[in-house]
């Protein structure tokens, strides 16, 4: 077969392109965009479990974050700087879930949150720590309360008031403990006592307002702002229109829709071009020998090729898939296709070499004493080269088209990423009704650039070879 | 008529043993799964009995009324029966219905779309496949190409951009469902305009889809006839035109015809991703609610129904052959 006299058709040229752009595409630009650590940090998103395909990161937060974590590795604290180490590892890795967790310690574990304790223990007041900065100023609200509580206490213990004391220490049980003791002793004293209270009191204010004081810039400070809302503005939103950052925008799983389909194409291309190769193997094997052969292999075989020519592919397809369950990979779902696609290829091979078998040049080599494998490689082969590869390219695009067609159907590795799988989840979280084309309108055109291509270059190979079909 | 009736016994013979391998196929397989479909019924049925001895029994009448109890072989037959009494038991999700139900009620949708769009899209695209033949040039360079086009783009990303563009784009036609949601079946005229509406869409798909194909086959089947020697030879003895290319025609219809019945066969395995795609209330629908839900009774009735009509569609096709042509039978006749 003269390869070069095939370039000579514009069709197969054509379609040899297009599926070139595609193959380039699925090759190429995963290695020109290298998985940017700042915009997604999923280093092959077909293996890893679902959390880290979530994990598609603002590049400015990101900085922001790194920043943040930057200051505050200065402070000298134990626990926060094991917490900060957390958290600087799940941003690293893309676990963004531990990140988000780990911010959350960050506040609790700040120092400022310790010294808020020790201020409660001083105050007699039991050591719970707030939760976080909304908590943090409530209870400081509270703690000002009971400050205004014992400078009213000491007045009324000044001028012997038990009744109005009263109403405070039901309201406040910590300030009915600090007091009991002044109560109990000789009223002569209360007047002395409750300048001491005023006195420590007034302290432990100064102490109030500077954590208050700190809290406020805490808030302000706009990096730790950045750390803490990293669920708000780190992740990527779902399903962004097309952007400067996401070429292609994003999908319902905030995954950059331009590596993603990179990834999905080649996984298809893969699944396709697998499952044809052996798909065209079988066949060929099968039809060559029952075509060779005749006789009883050549009944055996074409019965069992009729039978499957018989039962719809699609059907042995979905038993398969169903009675195989979770033991899911993309090389289960080519075997599968292969294995539903084959009866065609052997059917017209077995009848191109039934032609052939008893032509003059092979029953030469038959009296020289050649070999059936001899005879078949160099006599018959060279009759069947061109309608092989043709075979081949049909069989590589309804491969694509099949996997697709599983994955739309719902079964079949859920976790990989193919063009069908994309188009599934397209469907199912209603990408087409709401309008968001960039969802499923670039994998469409991706999938039909392969199969269009695949069909054009073999019917330009159909026009070279059989010049009978030449208009 | 010579040897037709031993053609037929053989073929006969032949389809029903190829019919009980897909009856096999399909008890066997979803017998396959991990944990069987009947165990996770008996789980959740037995989640709130605490008692042993009555889980016991359960399970076992369980097992009984399933006849899982029973030896594999004898399951077969029993499963066999059932099928030629039309009992495909019940749907483990929409339980109590009758999977033969489900289905009865699924197939007119399907036929709806399918038999009109496959019959209309055959005849225009065996006209424009003999035009782009006949006339060549400019027909020939843009019908060509265009059929091509559409016969090679997989059915669901036509349906899918159709679904976009003329649905949810530019309003054209209603995205999904069979009829408007806040219809109720009547016979009436809003409701028929309604059904008609939603048909538009999910036909028109099948149907470029199948003009495609059908264009290209027609038109090399026609160049093929159109270069073969006899028609030289007519021309040469001076035979009008319009004559030579009924014979063209006539010769070249013929393959078209089984790809026809063939495609009329796997109509149903054909329409399901389109179903899918306008959430046309099908047995593509239903087949793919079934997969989701793991409701494996369903699952194996519509992978059963869908081998038999396949079985039924190339039995007769090549039945009819064997009665209108005598070489075919010959030749299969001679083989074995």
């Amino acid at each position: 077969m003269n390869l070069k006299i095939m370039f000579r058709s514009g069709r197969f040229v054509t379609g040899l392109i297009l599926v070139l752009i595609v193959i380039g595409y699925a090759i190429f630009y995963p290695m020109i965009n290298p998985t940017n650590p700042k915009q997604d940090r999923i280093p092959n998103p077909l293996y890893v479990e679902t959390e880290k395909l979530r994990a598609y990161l603002n590049a400015e937060e990101y900085d922001k974050a790194n920043q943040e974590i930057e200051r505050l590795s200065k402070i000298e604290d134990e626990s926060l700087q094991k917490v900060l180490a957390e958290v600087k590892s799940a941003l690293e890795s893309g676990h963004i879930k531990k990140a988000l967790s780990g911010a959350k310690q960050i506040k609790k574990t700040h120092p400022l949150y310790k010294e808020f304790e020790t201020l409660r223990i001083t105050l007699g007041f039991d050591s719970s720590i707030p939760a976080d900065e909304e908590a943090a100023r409530a209870e400081l609200e509270k703690l000002t309360a009971h400050h205004q509580s014992v400078l009213a206490v000491a007045e009324f213990l000044k001028s012997g008031d038990l009744s109005s004391i009263e109403a405070y220490t039901k309201e406040d049980q910590t300030l009915a403990q600090e007091i009991q003791p002044i109560l109990e002793s000789d009223p002569s004293t209360w007047a002395e006592s409750a300048e001491t209270l005023v006195k420590n009191h007034m302290e432990t204010y100064k102490w109030i307002q500077e954590i208050q004081k700190r809290l406020d810039t805490f808030s302000n400070e706009e990096p730790l702002k950045a750390l803490a809302g990293i669920q708000k503005t780190l992740l990527v939103p779902k399903n962004s229109p097309p952007s400067k950052t996401f070429p292609l925008g994003t999908d319902s799983f905030s995954r950059n829709i331009i590596v993603e389909m990179a990834y999905g194409a080649r996984l298809s291309l893969e699944i396709g071009f697998s499952a044809g190769v052996v798909a065209t193997l079988i066949g060929l094997i099968l039809g060559l020998y029952a075509g060779f052969k005749g006789g009883l292999p050549d009944n055996i075989i074409t019965m069992l090729t009729n039978t499957f020519i018989v039962i719809p592919s699609m059907v042995i397809m979905i038993l398969v898939s169903v009675a195989l369950g979770q033991v899911r990979s993309w090389w289960v779902t080519s075997l599968i296709i292969s294995l539903t696609a084959w009866p065609w290829t052997a059917r017209a091979v077995r009848a191109q070499t039934t032609s052939l078998r008893n032509r003059d040049h092979v029953n030469m080599a038959r009296i020289t004493g050649y070999g059936t494998f001899h005879i078949i490689l160099t006599e018959i082969m060279p009759y069947l080269a061109s309608y092989i590869v043709m075979a081949f390219i049909l069989q590589v695009a309804s491969g694509i088209m099949t996997e697709a067609t599983i994955a739309i159907l719902g079964i079949g590795d859920p976790t990989a990423i193919s063009l069908g799988r994309m188009i599934n989840w397209a469907l199912q979280y209603e990408s087409v009704r709401s309008g968001r084309w960039w969802e499923f309108v670039p994998v469409a055109l991706c999938i039909t650039s392969v199969t269009f291509g695949l069909y054009l270059m073999n019917s330009g190979m159909d026009e070279v070879f059989n010049p009978k079909i030449r208009s | 008529m010579k040897g037709f009736w031993k053609y037929f016994r053989k073929k006969l013979i032949w389809y029903f043993i190829t019919f009980l391998i897909a009856l096999f196929l399909n008890f066997l397989l979803p017998r396959l799964i991990p944990g069987n479909p009947v165990d996770l019924l008996l789980a959740e049925m037995l989640s709130g009995v605490t008692d042993t001895a009555r889980a016991t029994e359960i399970r076992q009448s369980t097992y009984n009324y399933f006849g899982l109890d029973k030896p594999l072989i004898q399951q077969f037959f029993i499963y066999v029966n059932n099928v030629f009494h039309g009992n495909l038991g019940r749907s483990f999700n929409q339980y109590p219905r009758l999977v033969s139900d489900i289905l009865t009620q699924s197939l007119p949708w399907t036929i709806a779309i399918q038999l009109p769009s496959l019959i209309i899209g055959w005849i225009v695209g065996n006209i424009l496949g003999a035009v782009a033949a006949y006339r060549k040039g400019i027909f020939d360079r843009t019908i060509f190409p265009l059929s091509l086009f559409f016969s090679s783009i997989p059915v669901f990303v036509l349906a899918l951009l159709m679904k976009y563009y003329l649905g949810v784009y530019a309003h054209w036609f209603p995205m999904q469902g069979a009829y408007d949601a806040e219809l109720m079946p009547s016979a009436t005229f809003t409701f028929y305009w309604s059904l008609f509406r939603h048909w538009q869409l999910p036909f028109l798909a099948t149907c470029l889809v199948m003009i495609g194909g059908q264009a290209i086959g027609m038109r090399s089947m026609s160049l093929y006839e159109l270069n073969a020697d006899y028609v030289l030879y007519a021309k040469l003895l001076g035979i009008p035109e319009n004559k030579i290319t009924k014979y063209v025609f006539k010769n070249a219809v013929l393959p078209q015809i089984t790809g026809l019945a063939l495609s009329l066969g796997t109509m149903i395995s054909g329409a399901l991703i389109t179903e899918i795609v306008f959430s046309y209330p099908g047995i593509g629908t239903q087949l793919v609610n079934a997969i989701h839900n793991v409701d494996y009774t369903l699952i194996s009735g519509c992978t059963l129904f869908i081998s038999i009509t396949a079985l039924i569609a190339n039995f007769t096709i090549e039945i009819i052959y064997g009665l209108i042509d005598p070489r075919i039978r010959a030749i299969q006749l001679e083989e074995e």
